[in-house]
């Protein structure tokens, strides 16, 4: 199988992936909130970061939503608030993919010495909670985007090389993949013409799972000051900031937690029924 | 058979397996000791600056260098933080001028309070809500709630939290939205405000919870003895009473274990929400203040009890298991 057909399979397996109701609910839920994070930046409404009011103001013909704690335009926050949460997503997973099957089909083609070095740093990661590892390489880096994305990349390491061993065990030994090793195929040659065509299933998969565990750490870490820093818009910090203000303007802390909340169902929908068609398959 | 071959031989199989798993435990803290002192010794953020600020003089930083030991090479370092674990000083405090040890103790307690809370919550809740519609998976009942658990699964704690503390908190104002309380009294003193944080914990684990019981619920009752049972004529409860769900404890006693893991990590964040007064507010907050030796000692510790937890479930599920049992 060369590359090209091995796209070709994963297109054909997207296309082949027939929609059940809950399934189009997430679609449908994650074209819109994707759609406002990335549009919203282009809509042209007053800077996020101006002052423009009294702080904890109410919803006015001005500024439809109201000020945020300090008296800023709460629909540009949020209409601003998206697009790093869900590019810095993509960002760590992407990562964390293309590491995650390299350490696992290394894991699954070399069963000696190497499989073993990598397992047992699998185990270690797994050993942590992921809140944990998180404050710890925030305390090590420096709070910022990148420590939110090296820790968001970090802790899907692990997950993803399991499932990729896995998946390469079970077509390390099937009847071609072993004629093309007595073949003389090998390295990394042998990989992509032999190995990650027939994993591309598991691929397809797995990478919802990814973005879903991404987006929920990511919103988390901004939540808890880790991860952008003020006076960025971010939907999760946006909660933490107007937290203070709940009684106030209940809007600052509602609209950005509904939106995380539909970003992660959705995603977690859609990435449910990609894992659910790959066991029908 | 049980007594021969082998100088371990003469250990009981169990005996033997517990003192194993245990001993490899031990190993694996010492491992994450050092990854977590090494993550935050040797990763390049400048601890000087975040302490004292950017306009720092030389003989202050200097001063701090000294306080803070990081003048020492890194070895003697990490030997003595190491040490003094073994005796129980996890160190000083930067911020709080304190011990971390009097200083995480009260806390800790304050956290095991919430999420044992939490747990003694969810278990039935999610056993009974797991087996009932693993025992009609695919009915119209068992696809509603796995819709509903799919979402609490994705929601996160910051999320449900901060929709709780509103409805609750602002909107009803029936319930603190924060949750303080005299320190001397601990959160007992006033139940209140732990109601929340626990809902909190309780609504985001419940739909990852349930699913584990449901799986293995559904699979016994696909299995060969479920069948050889109705085949035999046995009664439709019978079965499920007898067969079908007396073969899911093994999996909820690994949900048991999943659950207690999630919680030390969703205190954290449930604490931050509510700014309940746990280790794992003073965990979020010391990561502000660049404590180091709060976060170093806090991050061992619950790694630590993250991997008992394993431990005692591995443990716990092989004695009850017969196969697993025997196969010893």
């Amino acid at each position: 199988m060369s590359a090209a057909s091995a796209s070709r399979t994963l297109i054909s397996y997207v296309s082949r992936w027939r929609s059940g109701r809950v399934t189009k609910v997430g679609v449908v839920l994650l074209v819109a909130v994707v759609g406002l994070a990335l549009i919203g930046p282009l809509i042209n409404t007053s800077s996020p970061t101006a002052f423009l009011g009294a702080p904890l103001s109410p919803p006015s013909r001005d500024l439809l939503l109201g000020t945020d704690i300090l008296g800023r335009d709460l629909l540009s926050r949020v209409l601003h608030g998206g697009i790093t949460l869900i590019s810095l997503a993509v960002l760590a997973s992407v990562a964390g993919t293309i590491v995650g099957v390299s350490a696992g089909v290394l894991a699954g083609l070399r069963p000696g010495r190497t499989g073993q070095v990598i397992m047992r740093a699998v185990d270690l990661l797994l050993a942590f909670p992921a809140i944990v590892l998180l404050l710890v390489l925030a305390t090590g880096l420096g709070p910022g985007p990148t420590t939110v994305v090296i820790a968001a990349f970090i802790i899907q390491l692990p997950g993803a090389a399991r499932v990729y061993r896995a998946a390469t065990l079970e077509v390390a030994n099937l009847p071609y993949v072993e004629s093309a090793r007595l073949r003389g195929e090998h390295g990394l040659a042998f990989v992509v013409r032999e190995i990650l065509p027939n994993i591309a299933r598991t691929l397809a998969a797995d990478t919802g799972n990814r973005f879903t565990v991404s987006v929920l750490l990511i919103a988390s870490a901004n939540f808890l000051g880790l991860g952008l820093q003020p006076p960025a818009a971010d939907w999760g910090l946006m909660i933490s900031e107007n937290r203070p203000g709940l009684y106030q303007q209940p809007l600052g802390v509602i609209v950005p937690a509904v939106l995380i909340a539909i970003l992660a169902i959705s995603v977690n929908m859609v990435a449910d029924s990609l894992a659910r068609r790959d066991e029908s398959l | 058979m049980t007594r021969s071959g082998g100088a371990s031989g003469r250990r009981h199989p169990i005996a033997a397996y517990i003192a194993k798993r245990i001993g490899s435990g031990l190993l694996v803290v010492l491992a994450e000791a050092i990854v977590v002192f090494a993550a935050v010794s040797f990763l390049p953020g400048n601890v000087v600056t975040a302490v004292l600020g950017r306009s720092v003089s030389p003989q202050g930083a200097a001063l701090l260098i000294h306080q803070l030991g990081l003048d020492k090479p890194w070895p003697a370092r990490l030997v003595t933080w190491l040490a003094g674990f073994l005796r129980g000083d996890l160190g000083q405090s930067l911020a709080a001028h304190e011990s971390v040890t009097s200083l995480a103790a009260p806390r800790l307690i304050n956290s095991t309070i919430l999420a044992l809370s939490a747990l003694v919550l969810l278990i039935p809740f999610a056993v009974g809500v797991g087996a009932y519609t693993g025992v009609r998976a695919g009915h119209w009942a068992d696809r509603v709630l796995s819709s509903v658990t799919l979402t609490l699964i994705a929601t996160p704690e910051f999320v449900m939290g901060s929709l709780l503390a509103y409805i609750f908190g602002v909107s009803l104002h029936i319930l603190p939205a924060v949750s303080l309380f005299d320190p001397g009294t601990g959160p007992l003193g006033e139940p209140a405000v732990l109601v929340l944080p626990v809902v909190t914990l309780v609504l985001v684990n419940f739909g990852y919870s349930a699913r584990i019981v449901r799986a293995g619920v559904a699979e016994s009752m696909q299995s060969e003895y479920v069948k050889m049972a109705r085949l035999n004529g046995i009664p439709e409860r019978r079965v499920v009473w007898r067969y079908g769900l007396r073969n899911a404890l093994a999996p909820s006693i690994q949900m048991l274990a999943l659950t207690a893991q999630y919680l030390i990590g969703g205190v954290v964040v449930v604490e931050t929400v509510f700014q309940y007064p746990g280790v794992g507010l003073l965990l979020v907050d010391s990561a502000g203040t660049r404590d180091i030796a709060v976060i170093q000692a806090l991050a061992v510790v619950l790694a630590a009890i993250y991997i008992g937890v394993n431990i005692a479930t591995d443990i716990t599920i092989t004695l009850v298991t017969p196969r697993l049992r025997t196969s010893l």
